[in-house]
């Protein structure tokens, strides 16, 4: 074999990518001519390096934490909108500019009829951010509200740091990339293998939010009953939350108010206590639809 | 494969899973491909949406799973049309799209690393794929040409250019004629100078 035909086929030849009959006549050949012997010393030397500044590049190279939240967005927000407009077109095809309107309102006037038909007592609204969500609204009475002190609480927290519960629990848990202001991490209570806490508190220790995330049942149904009894008038608004049904208790001043939803094979619930003008539904949701899964091992979650 | 099975029956949970298990390869991928964090994480979102729409397709009998995403992903980074600077070069941390201002900063890499990452940014954007794919990913010849859709001829002079061109690279950048590794390794405690 000559130098350079040897040359062709030195990387392959380093990358084991030669067959037999080649790699016997490169040695052959590398055994008595010390240019190429030098040139493959070169070249081996060179791959190394490559190797390593590869490996150092991409070592910390991941995605953000609210991928999987922004892909499923993407995956599941297209579909109801193409069926209404497809509705729209066949009900109002010499108004295109309204179509759209005309059938939301259209839509609109018939959930209405029929949530009042199927929710005695209730009313029917939509709640902000599209005709997705269909709402029904219960009073919850207000208590006396207290200025310096939180409900008694009879359960004992054990909180500790998010990376101690996430080596506990035997999932990842889902953690808010959006808090509202004030707010901040106290730390997670491990309930079990199966279920975990996140409590975030103000300076004041005068608001707070409870996050409770619980692993479904084997039956798809979260582990606990959310008793919202008819005669209690509790004030209850139905909605949608990363893709799946939300229950939310209307929150004001000294209410406790608690939203209920199931996203990623979890049960999760969000108990508010405020003593100020407390979360709306729409920062709720907002909360509840940023969550998303801290990997294991992967350093203190940005928050 | 149980989690391939489950997501192409519709199952959103095993999809979900899928993504989880996956997501750092596409990502890493189009790290290295096009030197910039946001483009990479379009990328990864690109891929997973036509990995949603398209896994039916994918048969186990014709290959491995990890080199049918390798596929979408490489083409997808090839294909992206939009003018940038050329990878890596761009060391602006105050700019919200570099790759700085979501991974170390330039003072914490060292010189060797900073010297390959702007000679492999230097090469074509084929060139660079099947470098990619061999010395990062460490994949055999024969399904660097599946993934690239080229015979295994063209993926074996594409590596010897490639390695050709950045073997000089490295020699002229580190004034070392043998390019043998640095004695030193040291971290830099001043920003690198921008190529113009």
């Amino acid at each position: 074999m000559k130098c350079q035909e040897v040359n062709e086929l030195l990387v392959a030849y380093l990358d084991g990518e030669v067959i037999p009959s080649e790699r016997k006549m490169i040695e052959a050949h590398l055994a008595k001519c010390a240019f190429c012997q030098k040139e493959m010393d070169c070249l081996a030397a060179t791959q190394r390096r490559l190797s390593r500044s590869l490996q150092a590049v991409a070592a910390d190279a991941a995605p953000l934490p609210q991928a999987w939240a922004r892909l499923q967005e993407r995956l599941t927000l297209r579909p109801p909108l193409a069926w209404l407009e497809r509705l729209a077109a066949r009900l109002f095809p010499l108004r295109p500019a309204w179509r759209l309107t005309l059938a939301s309102l259209a839509l609109l006037c018939l959930l209405q009829v029929a949530s009042i038909a199927f929710y005695p007592g209730g009313l029917v609204a939509l709640a902000e951010g599209g005709i997705e969500r269909i709402v029904r609204i219960v009073w919850l009475p207000a208590s006396e509200p207290s200025p310096t002190s939180l409900p008694t609480q009879e359960a004992v927290h054990n909180f500790v740091p998010l990376p101690e519960a996430q080596r506990l629990a035997d999932f990842h848990i889902y953690v808010p990339i959006y808090v509202p202001a004030g707010l901040t991490l106290v730390g997670a209570e491990v309930g079990g293998p199966n279920s975990v806490g996140l409590r975030y508190e103000d300076d004041g220790m005068v608001r707070c939010i409870d996050l409770m995330q619980t692993r479904l049942t084997d039956e798809g149904k979260p582990p606990f009953a959310l008793g919202l009894p008819e005669e209690l008038g509790e004030k209850v608004v139905k909605g949608m939350v990363g893709g799946a049904e939300a229950l939310w208790v209307e929150s004001w001043p000294g209410a406790v108010a608690t939203m209920v939803w199931e996203h990623d094979g979890f049960a999760f619930t969000m108990l508010v206590s405020s003593w100020q003008p407390g979360l709306s539904v729409n920062e709720a949701i907002k909360i509840a639809e940023s969550m998303v899964p801290v990997e294991a091992g992967e350093g203190e979650p940005p928050f | 494969m149980d989690l391939i099975r489950r997501s192409q029956s519709g199952d959103e949970e095993a999809f979900a899973a899928l993504f989880q298990k996956y997501k750092n390869l596409v990502y890493k991928t189009a790290y290295l491909m096009l030197g910039d964090a946001n483009e990479a994480e379009d990328v990864l979102q690109e891929v997973f949406i036509q990995v949603y729409k398209s896994l039916h397709t994918f048969q186990p009998t014709k290959g491995a799973f990890t080199t049918w995403l390798h596929r979408i992903t490489v083409n997808r980074c090839l294909n992206r049309r939009r003018k940038r600077l050329p990878p890596f070069l761009s060391l602006d941390e105050s700019s919200p799209s570099s790759l700085a201002s979501r991974s170390p900063s330039s003072e914490s890499r060292t010189v060797e690393e900073e010297v390959v990452r702007q000679a492999v940014s230097r090469l074509s954007e084929k060139q660079r794929a099947v470098v990619i794919l061999r010395y990062y990913w460490e994949l055999a010849y024969s399904e660097i040409a599946y993934i690239l859709d080229i015979p295994l001829g063209t993926v074996k002079s594409r590596l010897s250019l490639a390695l050709r061109t950045l073997r000089k690279e490295l020699e002229r950048e580190t004034g070392d004629a043998l390019a043998k590794p640095l004695s030193t390794n040291r971290r830099l405690d001043y920003e690198v100078p921008r190529s113009e």
